[in-house]
């Protein structure tokens, strides 16, 4: 048979491997995993559209403590069978006696809602999109030397089923909208981005004005050009919806995974319901956030999608967890638990992580400042769930100079302790925005997440760039 | 229906199929327990690209599935795209060249994959339990420990049909040290073609060392000094920057700042990119459009040397593919979906040639600076070439010893500045892999004048 000829079909393989287990483990589910996307990139060059697809099954089993999981491409009855077999066969046993919590069955199939659906957008017709974006940065300026533009959609299917009688069908689209201006005068070459786009449909190439984004993206790689390397040292610190985001998932959200908690390797373990960011602060994980890019229906382990307050008013209200990790904590099962694709492991992973907005204008925020640094724009950013460490790094910048934004800088990092940097926000911005990207758990397992909130301003802060 | 009759039926008459099948064992660990048994984990992956010309245009379209079944639609699409895909620069498949040999492949991971993860997993945490006895206590939280295996078949319309087999291993873990309210922890994540690479009795003892030494670890202050990079620091450093400016494609769309026989670093440098190094991680036969790999000198001498070609940039340049033509591999790209990344010019292992002293001669020359061990993540701008960088483990020197062990601040530069003001390379390569590239074959350099930020 085959995968998406019928569905009816997947269900009931995904029976079939539930009994081949069923009994014979504490816990069984199974996922169905579809993915398959349309790529387009263009620069001035080349242009590139490629069709990838990712089908298959992944097994897993519960008993003694321990997890055991198998995945095929194979979707046949006899192939589940031998997977089965191995499942139930384990003889690990964990050092101290775990049950897994008991949730109620679910029935559900839904498909997420879009304005558009780019299965219904022709492929001549979203090429042809592309290279107007591309054409729409091209003549601006005749430092950009090239001009990078990507679409990407992606519709992900999944179906599970456990031993608790669960069946679920979600079918996620994200759509996504890029471009990279490179701006070159001499040996000087530099470039920003912009990246549009969420768990939404062709909307969101139809809502984008093409001339004002490759404008004011062009503009923004020029400036580039002339920004100078920021200085080196603590200084206050004012920060976008961006790289608020940056900080609010990767210096803080991941040391709030449970399964670093469970694994004795969280800086946050035992500060539930304790201070660890100014009171200005709440940070809330949703994967519930309508067009997040982080957003489900339900997640890995069957369970749907839900927004937790993760601080409030800088008190540390919850961790997040999946069905492990509730069960050894004995607390809330928050929905968080994600794979990559069929052929990855279960991880507890944050979906749309956002500080929540203030009151304050931009003006406000820089007014006090006598000379600091603005970060702009993110970059990237790595955790530390141990150490509570900072690397969130910034495409370019900004001095602060007497309250008034003054001469751009390229790239910069920050750095310090992560509740440090928190417990110092002392202004916060009243605009909320969302990012976009991809989020590895470490440096693999790379799943769709939002991130955001609004400007905040850092009272101080270790900034460096290169 | 064969493969060779889908790609007729659907008229097509220029084509590659590159066929990649994965099967990955592994075992994670929770503190000294295991937490899953993964295993076999099996993908399949057909790539399709399909050639199309009208006068003096060319389309290559690619399209991916995940069964045989579904070949002649992906054949269908690619075709499709293909004339959707008009451009003026030149394509046409390489015909099948001879290749030279290489080791890519671990017998004992061939033999059997799923036992062997196991009695590794018991030989780490045995090893372990006893370094846990003695000194300071050091545990793991977590852990993984994994093999690859990897089958790929390549054929094409001009009569080139080749296949490889080639093992990975995959070891990554963190190991956390405690003293009353203190904790630190050293998380090392490293690839090797072999087992035997990341034995627990080879890699364990400088791990724990440094997990122990981050315990009483300080920030640095601000200041630029001397700064000594690990293996696997410099594979971060150079390869999204060399390996970047070095390609073909980026002289071609002006995106380099390397010009033939400019001077581009100190005449201490010499830089190969080394495809057929034994065991070396993008160590291969042939490349992912079946040209032979081989080995490059880029720079020679501190003096840019050969740009790195692709099939499809040797063509509209007038030079030869140098087996430069990867799907390739991001430190944190999933290896069994490599047959989705369409093909690109990008390097295969950078090959750093090493100096004349020893690592012990370089630290005793150094009146004041650090040595990193390990960045949060070294993930430079590759056209720029800036980087700023926190540190995780690192080492304070002054007058040639050790004096502290540093964590927090950061390291940042401009990555071609520096390479013009290096002082020292060691005398000993290594195999490595970084967090952001996927393979560098590197001393440990030493860099004077960079700029440390801290309190």
């Amino acid at each position: 048979m085959h995968a998406s000829t019928k569905l009816d079909n997947v269900f009931d393989l995904l029976e079939y491997a539930g009994n081949e287990m069923e009994g014979k483990v504490e816990y069984w589910d199974a996922l169905f995993d579809s993915q398959s996307s349309c790529s387009i990139s263009k620069d001035n060059v080349d242009e590139r559209i490629v069709l990838p697809e990712l089908t298959g099954i992944q097994l897993r089993s519960f008993r003694n403590g321990v997890w055991r999981s198998a995945s095929t491409y194979k979707m046949d009855e006899s192939k589940l069978k031998e997977m089965a077999k191995r499942l139930v066969k384990s003889r690990q046993k964990a050092e101290r006696e775990i049950k897994l919590n008991y949730l109620n069955p679910l029935r559900l199939d839904v498909t997420m809602p879009l304005k558009k659906n780019p299965d219904d957008v022709s492929l001549e017709s979203k090429i042809e999109d592309v290279r107007s974006f591309h054409d729409a940065a091209l003549n601006l300026d005749k430092r950009i030397i090239n001009v990078q533009t990507r679409y990407l959609d992606s519709r992900i299917e999944r179906i599970f089923m456990n031993s608790e009688g669960s069946s679920m069908r979600q079918v996620v689209t994200r759509t996504r909208l890029l471009m990279f201006p490179i701006a070159r005068e001499n040996n000087k070459i530099r470039m920003d981005y912009v990246s549009l786009g969420g768990a939404k449909g062709y909307e969101v190439v139809d809502e984008t004005d093409f001339d004002a984004v490759a404008k004011k993206t062009v503009d923004s790689s020029i400036e580039l050009l002339n920004a100078k390397t920021p200085p080196s040292g603590e200084f206050p610190v004012v920060v976008d919806s961006h790289m608020a985001g940056i900080i609010a998932h990767e210096s803080f959200g991941h040391g709030l995974e449970a399964d670093q908690v469970v694994r004795k390797r969280s800086y946050l373990a035992g500060l539930i319901g304790k201070q660890v960011a100014s009171e200005l602060t709440t940070i809330i994980d949703s994967s519930k956030v309508p067009g997040g890019h982080g957003s489900y229906v339900f997640d890995d382990e069957g369970i749907p999608a839900k927004e937790n307050i993760l601080v409030k008013n800088g008190i540390l209200e919850r961790f997040l967890t999946d069905r492990f990790c509730a069960s050894v904590l004995q607390c809330e099962n928050t929905a968080s638990s994600r794979v990559e694709s069929y052929l990855t492991k279960h991880f507890v992973r944050m979906s749309n992580t956002y500080f929540a907005a203030g009151n304050m204008t931009l003006e406000e925020l820089l007014e006090p400042i006598k000379k600091g640094v603005m970060l702009v724009h993110s970059n990237f950013g790595m955790e530390d769930p141990l150490g509570g460490g900072i690397q969130c790094t910034s495409t370019k910048g900004y001095m602060i100079e007497h309250g008034k934004i003054g001469a751009p800088l390229t790239e910069i990092s920050l750095s310090g302790n992560v509740l440090e940097v928190l417990k110092s926000i002392d202004g916060v911005g009243k605009k909320l925005e969302f990012g976009l990207g991809t989020c590895g758990k470490g440096s693999e397992d790379l799943v769709p997440v939002g991130d955001g909130g609004p400007y905040l301003r850092i009272q101080r802060a270790i900034v460096s760039g290169g | 229906m064969s493969q060779t009759e889908l790609f007729r039926k659907a008229g097509v008459e220029e084509y590659d199929l590159y066929t990649l099948k994965a099967t990955v064992n592994e075992v994670q660990l929770r503190g000294f327990e295991i937490e899953i048994i993964r295993g076999p984990v099996e993908s399949i992956g057909y790539t399709v690209r399909v050639l199309s010309r009208k006068g003096q245009l060319t389309g290559l379209g690619q399209s991916s599935c995940s069964e045989s079944s579904k070949l002649e639609k992906c054949i269908n699409d690619s075709k499709y795209l293909s004339q959707l895909n008009l451009q003026k620069t030149k394509y046409e498949f390489p015909s099948g060249k001879k290749d030279k040999e290489t080791k890519i492949a671990d017998s004992q991971i061939l033999k059997g994959s799923e036992e062997l993860v196991q009695t590794y997993t018991d030989s780490l945490l045995k090893n372990l339990k006893a370094e846990t006895a003695s000194g300071l206590s050091v545990k793991p939280t977590f852990g993984k420990i994994r093999t690859y295996v990897l089958e790929t078949h390549l054929e094409n319309s001009v009569g080139l049909e080749k296949e490889k087999i080639e093992t990975y291993f995959y070891l990554e873990l963190a190991l956390k040290v405690s003293s009353g309210t203190k904790l630190a922890e050293f998380w090392p994540r490293k690839y090797s073609r072999t087992i035997d690479d990341l034995a627990p009795e080879k890699v364990l003892p400088k791990w724990i060392q440094l997990a122990r030494g981050t315990l009483k670890a300080k920030m640095p202050v601000s200041q630029k000094m001397t700064v000594i990079l690990n293996p696997e620091s410099v594979c971060d450093l150079l390869v999204p920057t060399i390996g970047f400016h070095a390609q073909g494609e980026m002289k071609f769309k002006k995106q380099t700042v390397f010009n033939k026989e400019d001077v581009v670093a100190c005449d201490c440098l010499t830089v190969q990119d080394d495809g057929l190094h034994d065991f070396g991680l993008v160590s291969s036969p042939f490349d992912d459009e079946g040209n032979p790999q081989g080995k490059t000198t880029v720079i020679e001498k501190g003096v840019f040397k050969n740009c790195l070609y692709d099939q499809k940039y040797a063509l509209n340049m007038g030079e030869k593919p140098t087996g430069n033509g990867l799907k390739s591999l991001a430190a944190v790209a999933n290896i069994m979906n490599k047959h989705t990344v369409p093909v690109g010019g990008a390097p295969t292992n950078l090959s750093v040639e090493p100096g004349k002293s020893s690592l012990e001669t370089m630290i005793s020359e150094v009146k004041k600076g650090i040595l990193v061990e390990q960045f949060s993540w070294l993930n430079p701008d590759r056209l720029a070439t800036t980087f700023s960088s926190e540190i995780r483990n690192a080492y304070m020197i002054r007058n040639g010893e050790y004096t502290q062990v540093l964590k927090g601040g950061m390291v940042s530069g401009k990555v071609f500045d520096m390479i013009k003001n290096i002082s020292g390379i060691s005398n000993q390569q290594f195999i490595e892999s970084g967090a952001t590239a996927f393979s560098c074959i590197s001393p440990y350099i030493r860099f004077e004048d960079v700029q440390v930020a801290g309190k």
